[in-house]
């Protein structure tokens, strides 16, 4: 749970009535979120870790941290799937090919 | 829609480019076979069109949707090629061509590569017009990128929201001034980098409207990094570039600039990285870090869309009052009412949502240029 995961470049965050839709630009479509899932993408934008993002959950949905681990997993593995996040923030500068 | 001025002004220094016709005519000459048939996409004045004529084109379709459109075929006829040159008006995605053609060439490369939509028309022109084994001018856009330092350039275009106009505050702009891609003529001097290639794209091969690509650079001045340029390499033809990399030969281009929405500052040596990615040249995304602070920008969260907006293809849409009126006006056209008659019986019919007559004439003369004939 502490892989830091970041938002694909083609996943871009709007804002629409207090709500993060993810526009996916490679795709051409968009996932409007809400309730959890719309806490989690919020966490991962911020660079929070799952286990970060999992204990913010519990506290702020009131739900025990196992329940939350799972949610924010399940979540993570459909974002994934869905192209929407990568494992890894960005590299440190000067690591990595030019 | 453009005033004329502007669009006359617009294609004399396009014109007056000599690197950029230069090159496109060696191009040019290097790919269009005598008695070949072309597609000029986006054609303008017609200037390709033209070289291609002189370098044996049988028969070039011309293609413009803009104003200048009305005048290419005088252009064409003055230079004795009007049976050789036939000028299309319209967008090239809308249009249908009677013949396969053996090259496609067009002029749509924008001050950041790819804004001015040329990945999206060549990708259909390809499909579309071209024969098998067909070519394309040009044949690969490289999308570049550098760090600029001016202050007085992101201040001119970004930081100057933040300060009051007589004492008005208009700041909520500074947030959608960062997030836009703006025009600038740049200078090696206001770079602290050189550019870097981030991704080429293939023209004769692509298909992905999503073009991404990343670098990583070390400062090479000392001072606030205020956002990155962007710009293009082209490959015309084998052989055959052009690039507005500062300074640009091809003085008719700037460069795209992509703000920070506050200047990093950088120290000589020090690490950046970059990653950028456009939609159709329309949708950008930029982030990465400048040392350790990162920064990530869009031009999708400045413009606060609607969530029917980003519904896409799954929109269901409805008539505001300028379409009902635009529809009330559709079916008074029979081929038979004059401009003036459609403006009168709309002014008195309770379908108009416009104010007066004159606004109600000036609506169908619009709708008479755009879709009439």
């Amino acid at each position: 749970m502490d892989t830091l995961f970041a938002t694909a470049l083609h996943a871009v965050t709007v804002e629409v009535d207090g709500a993060p839709v993810i526009v996916d630009l490679r795709e051409g479509t968009s996932v409007a979120l809400n309730g959890a899932a719309a806490a989690i993408w919020r966490g991962l934008v911020r660079g929070r870790s799952p286990a970060q993002v999992a204990r913010e959950l519990a506290a702020g949905f009131g739900i025990d941290e196992q329940r939350a681990e799972a949610d924010v997993a399940a979540f993570l593995s459909t974002l994934a799937a869905r192209g929407l996040v990568r494992e890894g923030l960005l590299d440190p500068p000067g690591a990595g090919p030019g | 829609m453009q005033d004329l001025r502007t669009v006359v002004d617009y294609h004399a220094r396009m014109l007056g480019d000599r690197a950029r016709v230069e090159r496109f005519e060696q191009a040019i000459a290097a790919t269009v076979r005598p008695g070949a048939v072309v597609a000029d996409v986006g054609c303008g004045t017609g200037i390709l069109s033209l070289l291609c004529c002189r370098a044996g084109a049988r028969r070039v379709y011309a293609i413009e949707v803009g104003q200048i459109g009305r005048w290419t075929e005088q252009i064409v006829a003055a230079n004795g090629f009007s049976g050789r040159v036939e000028v299309l008006r319209g967008v090239s995605t809308e249009l249908s061509l009677p013949e396969k053609v053996d090259v496609v060439v067009s002029e749509t490369i924008g001050n950041a590569a790819f804004d001015e939509g040329i990945v999206g028309y060549l990708a259909d022109a390809r499909k579309r017009f071209l024969a098998p084994g067909g070519r394309i001018i040009p044949r690969r856009l490289t999308l570049w990128a550098a760090p600029v330092s001016d202050a007085a350039l992101h201040h001119r275009l970004v930081g100057f929201w933040r300060e009051r106009v007589n004492g008005a505050d208009v700041s909520s702009m500074h947030a959608i001034a960062a997030r836009q891609l703006h025009f600038a003529s740049l200078l090696p001097e206001q770079l602290c980098a050189p550019p870097r290639p981030l991704v080429t794209v293939d023209l004769a091969e692509t298909e992905e409207p999503f073009i991404a690509g990343r670098a990583e650079l070390l400062l090479t001045r000392e001072g606030p990094v205020t956002g990155f340029a962007v710009g293009f390499d082209a490959e015309l033809a084998e052989g055959t570039g052009l690039s507005n990399r500062p300074p640009s030969v091809a003085p008719s281009w700037w460069q795209g600039f992509l703000p920070l929405e506050e200047p990093l500052h950088g120290r000589i040596g020090e690490g950046v990285q970059v990653e950028i990615g456009t939609r159709d040249g329309q949708t950008w995304r930029w982030r990465g870090a400048v040392g350790e602070h990162p920064f990530d920008l869009d031009t999708l969260a400045g413009r606060s869309p609607s969530l029917e907006e980003l519904e896409g293809d799954e929109r269901r849409l409805t008539l505001g009052p300028r379409g009902r009126t635009a529809a009330a006006a559709l079916a008074l056209i029979d081929g038979k009412r004059t401009v003036g008659e459609i403006a009168r019986a709309l002014a008195h019919s309770p379908a108009t949502a416009l104010p007066s007559e004159a606004a109600t004439r000036a609506f169908v003369d619009r709708l008479a240029r755009d879709l009439g004939r």
